[in-house]
């Protein structure tokens, strides 16, 4: 009755088995298309607004100061800042979703190895945040010039490299928040963590007149992603930024195997 | 085969699974019963590797689960049938779980056949009925064609002829020699579809034995033994009283415990008395489970066999 037809192998699989499961995983079910579709959908009016809001600055400063062209990237840095919850939603689904259904306990099942779970999870939403992050910049960056008229500057060089940072930065960003989600479990509690450190947190003391407090705003992962995409030096070079994002994912990724392989499921 | 060394397993003060020893063979049925509470679940999960015991050790085949390079065929599980996205189909569930142990989709269409779930398999899981659940996870414990299977109260939910069902595949399944450890609150069903039991309460071992010892075992199994005339009568409880467990006389009966019916038959012939009648009257699986469970409640003390 239940004897199969077919051999299954017995040769491990290894990581690879458990990542083709987290992108079969990822892509069935609605939410992962849903979010696409916001974040999108989200950019787009983004990117309008802030290139109308550029054109009218632009129109209406005082007569003699005479502005340049916006470069259309610019847009989608603005934008991503943002949205970049949306994108954090997006990296926490696939491990809030498993712990509020319980469904973790399948996957722990599946693949008892346990960091390997977490490696999955980050290797398929690695390429794909990526890919996200260029699609939004570029919705953003489109719409924006389009609002912005004769002020947008579209030289693809500065675009290019404006998508590259956007999407690099969505990606750390997002493996961060994949890494925590593992830690906080529930979908509001991550999602309240990413708020504040990625966006929140870094843009209140990012403003403040207290040295200490810029230096801690740089350090913090929104903080270093804000720095990394709009090129500012200060505190940090950008590569630097960059650096400490890095670290922030590496850290956040690695908080999740720990806390995955100490727990019972 | 499944074995257990002193598998122990603490909530803060509350032990739930006590030092527990354990070897479940291949080839046979082998029911899991104890009251809500007594660590049924707990030790199944630590079978797996899902909770890590506080001491002791859960072994599949010589070996922790998670060590097994393709643990799906190895183990085949059904613990939690609503350990699944309540939003993603059953089929993609089932996909998503093959491609995890480099299963071939090909066994992912087997194994929803031979659950019936063929019509349904587009749904999402989480529409499911608890029916259809049980057999989404009885689907997910077969897709590896592994060589043990595990399913934690399986009918729970299914109508009779699902019942009828799990227990075909459960004894069709040990019949191929693969080990088959079931939880169950059925004792009926228990009945009728294991081999071997094992009993815990509160964590602890109470009985490990072939069902029909635990059956003959138990208090409530007797011999029935109808003499007409009252002398014999006499004779032979006074032969029994030595040997048995106990002896009573009720009209022209003798009810004796703790002795099989041919032992009286031929110690009856021995002395020959004239029987009316000899019968075996068999304590339900129930009524043996309720005895081993409430003594371990009172006394708090594991028997083996």
């Amino acid at each position: 009755m239940s004897t199969a037809t077919i051999t299954v192998q017995q040769r491990s699989t290894g990581p690879a088995g458990a990542i083709a499961s987290e992108w079969t995983k990822l892509w069935t079910v609605r939410s992962t298309w849903l979010n696409l579709v916001a974040g999108a959908a989200l950019t787009g009016l983004l990117g309008i607004q802030f290139g109308f809001s550029t054109a009218y600055d632009n129109a209406h400063r005082p007569p003699g100061d005479v502005p340049g062209q916006s470069a259309v990237g610019g847009v989608g840095v603005s934008a991503v800042i943002i949205m970049q919850v949306v994108v954090a939603a997006f990296a926490m689904l696939p491990v809030t979703s498993e712990y509020s259904s319980g469904s973790i306990r399948s996957t722990v099942q599946w693949t008892p190895i346990r960091r390997n779970i977490v490696l999955a999870k980050a290797a398929v939403l690695a390429p794909v945040l990526f890919g996200y992050g260029l699609l939004v910049g570029l919705l953003a960056a489109v719409s924006g010039g389009l609002a912005m008229g004769h002020w947008a500057d579209w030289s693809v060089d500065t675009l290019a490299v404006d998508l590259l940072s956007i999407a690099t930065y969505l990606m750390l960003a997002g493996l961060f928040t994949a890494g925590i989600a593992f830690l906080i479990r529930s979908t509001a509690g991550t999602l309240t963590a990413a708020f504040l450190l990625l966006l929140m947190i870094p843009l209140m003391l990012g403003e403040s007149s207290i040295r200490a407090l810029v230096w801690v705003s740089a350090l913090l992962p929104g903080g270093a992603g804000q720095n990394f995409l709009s090129g500012n030096t200060d505190p940090l070079p950008p590569t630097l930024s960059l650096v400490v994002l890095v670290l922030w994912s590496v850290a956040g990724l690695w908080i999740g195997v720990k806390v995955l392989c100490r727990r019972d499921a | 085969m499944i074995s257990l060394e002193g598998l122990t397993k603490t909530y803060g003060e509350t032990t739930a699974v006590d030092a527990l020893d354990l070897t479940v063979a291949a080839g046979r049925v082998t029911g899991f019963l104890g009251p809500n509470g007594a660590g049924k679940s707990t030790t199944m999960r630590m079978i797996l590797g899902l909770d890590a015991p506080t001491s002791g050790i859960a072994l599949v085949d010589g070996r922790p689960y998670a060590d097994w390079p393709v643990p799906l065929r190895k183990v085949g599980a059904l613990l939690d049938a609503k350990a699944l996205h309540p939003r993603r189909s059953a089929r993609n569930h089932l996909i998503a779980m093959a491609r995890s142990n480099g299963i071939p989709v090909s066994r992912v269409d087997e194994v929803i056949s031979i659950v019936g779930l063929a019509t349904v398999e587009k749904k999402r899981a989480g529409q499911y009925s608890l029916g259809m659940g049980q057999r989404l996870g009885i689907a997910g414990a077969l897709l590896g064609d592994p060589e043990i299977l595990m399913f934690d109260e399986p009918v729970n939910g299914l109508d009779p002829d699902g019942v009828r069902w799990v227990r075909d595949l459960m004894r069709s399944l040990a019949a191929e020699g693969r080990t088959v450890f079931v939880s169950s609150h059925l004792m009926s069903e228990m009945q009728l579809t294991a081999d071997q039991l094992v009993v815990i309460g509160r964590g602890r071992l109470i009985a490990d034995s072939p069902i029909s010892t635990v059956i003959a075992g138990s208090s409530r199994s007797s011999v029935h033994v109808r003499i007409p005339v009252t002398a014999d009568r006499a004779v032979l409880r006074d032969r029994l009283a030595g040997e048995a467990d106990g002896v009573e006389s009720t009209g022209d009966e003798l009810i004796v415990t703790g002795v099989p019916a041919e032992r009286v038959g031929d110690l009856a012939h021995e002395l020959g008395i004239r029987l009316h009648e000899l019968r075996t009257k068999q304590a339900s699986l129930e009524e043996a489970y309720l005895e081993l469970t409430a003594s371990s409640v009172e006394y708090g003390v594991a028997v083996a066999s």
